[in-house]
């Protein structure tokens, strides 16, 4: 089963597993990193290769993050340039995180297509939907 | 050259200046000026990746940094320059950058370094550059966030 591991500033990445554990279950392989306020990016990196020893079994991880170009995005930027197996996204919500918890068991690119694939889907305009998907909207 | 904003932060571009300082004034170049950063091509690739739409970014070493300067290479722009510590701002000013302020965002904790707020804390080595730039007249204040109050640096070291 691939790993997951979320890193994200404030509360965000554990509040986020706790908000997805409440629909789809406890999880297994998926570890939560809160980057605060004063912490070392130095740091957050070996905490970062930490989480993914501690989910990856060998069929490989996936890193979520919260903000593209943010400081947790350029620490797991860099680790997963560094060792294979890792796939990485920015831009987390629910719908992504809820979107590849169950599918899991699939390859790791799979899971990296389902992520992008569920954190879009999840974003809708409720009025212009039709408008926003088939023409763009002016 | 319209310098807008020279910060010390050690996580260099990253949230709050993507989201918050570019939002919050007009800024068209990025200036990265660090050493260690002008060597590791990935975080170079990754700070370019990630500036907000509109914003340049140059990524220069110390030497490059101050050559800029001199030569006004920016002349034209709305510059944020960005450095990792005090003391190359130190080693700018005494090689020609004028400026009367010193933001300082973020100085991360590591061990032997003294806390001075959430997200500042200060080695030795710091310290004295601090005080140096401070004895040639710089404003030095504490603020993440462009809605933060500065908080005077000297104030809270003495």
């Amino acid at each position: 089963m691939v790993g997951v591991v979320i890193v994200a500033h404030g509360c965000f990445a554990s509040a986020l597993l706790t908000t997805a554990e409440q629909i789809a279950g406890k999880q297994e392989q998926v570890i939560s990193l809160d980057f605060a306020i004063g912490e070392n990016t130095a740091d957050l990196q070996l905490r970062i290769k930490e989480a993914i020893r501690g989910v990856d079994t060998g069929q490989g991880a996936i890193i979520l993050v919260d903000l593209l170009g943010g400081s947790p995005y350029h620490a797991a930027a860099i680790v997963t340039m560094q060792q294979p197996g890792i796939e990485m996204i920015s831009g987390v919500n629910v719908s992504m995180l809820l979107e590849i918890l169950p599918v899991r068991n699939d390859k790791l690119m799979n899971v990296a297509s389902a992520a992008l694939k569920g954190g879009h889907d999840g974003i809708r305009d409720l009025v212009f939907n039709e408008v926003t998907i088939v023409e763009g909207r002016d | 050259m319209g310098i807008e904003l020279v910060r010390i932060d050690d996580r260099l571009i990253h949230g709050q200046i993507v989201m918050a300082w570019c939002k919050a004034i007009t800024i068209e170049r990025i200036v990265v000026i660090d050493d260690e950063v002008a060597l590791d091509s990935i975080r170079k690739m990754l700070f370019e990746a990630v500036a907000p739409p509109g914003i340049a970014v140059s990524i220069l070493n110390v030497l490059q940094g101050i050559e800029s300067l001199r030569t006004d290479a920016f002349a034209k722009e709305k510059l944020l320059i960005l450095v990792t510590s005090p003391a190359a701002i130190l080693t700018l000013v005494e090689n020609g950058l004028v400026i009367n302020k010193v933001n300082i965002g973020g100085m991360s904790f590591s061990k032997g370094k003294t806390v001075v707020t959430k997200a500042v804390s200060i080695s030795a080595t710091d310290k004295q550059a601090f005080k140096e730039l401070h004895e040639q007249g710089l404003k030095l204040q504490i603020q993440q966030l462009p809605h933060d109050v500065p908080l005077d640096l000297m104030g809270k070291i003495n």
